[in-house]
């Protein structure tokens, strides 16, 4: 599969951090040049940061129909050497010291300091011919339950996003996630496929460098978490030079509708499209999104299907729920749903578990104008005394109050985990959630934390929280 | 608490290090720990102690435990 359907050689494929501007023609030529190397398809591993060799050989891997997995470049090695153990890739791709001397295999090339390791001869088969490619479900635990993605899915997500978001070759995306979170890698593939350029950078929002860089590549668009608009805000938005862009797109976890109206101000007022979309790995990356006409009046609300999906809600017995003001559980039909998981070596070997309908888990509910609204997710809830009660919406209600909160809990116990606050914080919001949701405060407890734990996406770590306060959900 | 010792403790608790680590030398991702979520909360946590409202530049030029001295310098606060 070839993702590159640029038909201009000369036209900027990337922008390396260093300002040296690599072609399609260029890119192009050192694909073909690594494809050769890989030889016949296989299972490869690769070790992901946001430069020219990652990306390079994640194309060349694609390419030559082998079936990449994408890690993150800072994995642990613990972690690593477990999948490595799991899976047996024949193929490593790494730029680690640490890695080298574990004396993995001997390296059958070099390219801009990283290695393609061959580690085992005899692992091509039993991959499924429609497994083009691996994600994480949950990338730095490490953890080995993987999403395994077609072809199909890969093409069909990426042009679906590049339909709906406009892309053609005049556009500069910032590449300001990792690319083996699967948000960061749908925008690396829709902007290829569109011939547009993407610009990578080290640097993050935090830093001057970061702004200078992308004024002077005059960068048209960036993508980012609720956190990558949390330093946004931190940082006077509204008095930020953002240069050419003219697109910001947000995905990867709900903000708060304040939040999303406040964004949206500060961008239309400086020309900038946002757009707020929602997605899962389990569909490659999107599924649907919020267009900027509709987001000050629905904002918070996860729009409409992206071109050639479709959602509905379905009631606990599976029936279709039309009405508004049900909730129930979001299904997504589209090219774009994956196989389905894969947990051991065997499972490569598995055809479409899920013949493009995903049962995605979230719960939620249609507006009286029709517009689908997350509610929560399906396994976060808690059965307080006998009610259900959705632990995100706890924690969404009070983050719309402007707090930095984690709720986590077990059957009868909800806690709040909260972070920002000055010492004896705990003991008055204990007794507001209390009045606020008729909860038993004997039910609750609340705990300061310094910062809440956060994943490499920066979404919060819920299993670091679990392991730190001892709770099951 | 003096500025100095305030100031301290904060890089202290927003990213786990002793008192030792906190030279000319450290710098942003010197450690993993600070990272843009690190200097987030640490900003933050410099505005509760301090009382002040950083600019934008300061808060992205903020790049060195030396160099957050002398921004903090533009808000009145001395060491």
């Amino acid at each position: 599969m070839n993702l590159i359907r640029s038909t201009d050689p000369a036209a900027t494929a990337l922008v390396l951090g260093d300002k040296t501007h690599l072609s399609y023609g260029e890119l192009e030529s050192d694909v073909a040049r690594i494809q050769k190397i890989l030889g016949g398809r296989s299972l490869v591993f690769c070790l992901c940061n946001n430069d020219r060799a990652s990306l390079t050989f994640y194309l060349a891997a694609l390419c030559a129909s082998h079936v990449p997995l994408l890690l993150p470049g800072s994995i642990d090695l613990t972690l690593l050497r477990n999948l490595l153990d799991i899976y047996e890739p024949r193929h490593l791709i790494h730029n680690r010291v640490d890695i080298s001397r574990l004396g993995l295999g001997a390296s059958k090339l070099d390219f801009c300091g990283y290695m393609l390791l061959e580690l085992h001869q005899s692992s091509e088969c039993s991959l499924h011919c429609d497994l083009a490619l691996l994600m994480t479900t949950s990338g730095s635990t490490g953890s080995a339950k993987l999403v395994r993605l077609s072809q199909k899915n890969l093409l069909s997500n990426a042009e679906s996003i590049s339909a709906y978001l406009g892309l053609n070759e005049r556009e500069r995306a910032m590449v300001t996630m990792p690319m083996h979170y699967a948000y960061g890698l749908s925008v690396i593939n829709s902007h290829l496929m569109s011939g547009a350029s993407l610009v990578l950078t080290d640097h993050s929002v935090m830093e001057s460098r970061f702004w200078k860089f992308l004024c002077d590549e005059r960068v048209t668009s960036m993508s980012g978490v609720p956190f990558f608009y949390e330093m946004l805000v931190k940082l006077h938005m509204d008095r930020l030079d953002f240069g050419s862009v003219r697109t910001l797109t947000q995905a990867g976890g709900a903000m708060s509708p304040d939040k999303v109206r406040f964004v949206d101000a500060c961008c239309k007022s400086k020309g900038i499209s946002f757009i707020t979309m929602y997605g899962q790995t389990e569909a490659t990356a999107r599924m649907t999104y919020l267009h900027p006409d509709e987001i000050q009046a629905k904002a918070g609300s996860i729009g409409r299907a992206i071109p050639g999906g479709e959602i509905w809600l379905e009631d606990e017995n599976g029936n279709e729920i039309s009405g508004p003001g049900v909730s129930g559980e979001l299904v997504y039909r589209g090219a774009n749903v994956s196989l389905g998981y894969a947990e051991k070596r065997a499972d490569l070997a598995l055809g479409d578990a899920r013949g493009g309908v995903l049962q995605t888990g979230d719960m939620a509910r249609r507006d009286e104008d029709g517009y689908v609204w997350i509610t929560g997710r399906k396994n976060r809830f808690v059965k307080l005394y006998g009610h259900r009660v959705s632990l995100d919406a706890v924690e969404l209600m009070l983050q719309s109050d402007g707090l930095d909160v984690a709720v986590i809990g077990d059957d009868d116990l909800l806690v709040v985990i909260i972070a920002g606050t000055v010492p004896g914080f705990e003991v008055g919001l204990r007794q507001s959630l209390a009045r606020r949701t008729g909860i038993n405060p004997a039910a609750i407890r609340v705990q300061a934390l310094g910062e809440l734990p956060r994943l490499a996406n920066c979404k919060v770590d819920y299993r670091a929280l679990r392991g730190y306060v001892g709770c099951a959900t | 608490m003096t500025n100095q010792e305030k100031y301290d403790s904060i890089f202290m608790e927003c990213f786990g290090v002793g008192l030792d680590k906190l030279n000319d030398d450290f710098e942003y991702q010197c450690i993993p720990a600070w990272d843009s979520v690190g200097h987030m909360s640490m900003i933050a946590a410099l505005e509760d102690a301090f009382g002040i409202m950083m600019e934008t530049e300061d808060i992205i030029e903020f790049s060195s435990y030396p160099v957050g001295k002398e921004k903090l310098g533009k808000y009145g606060i001395g060491f």
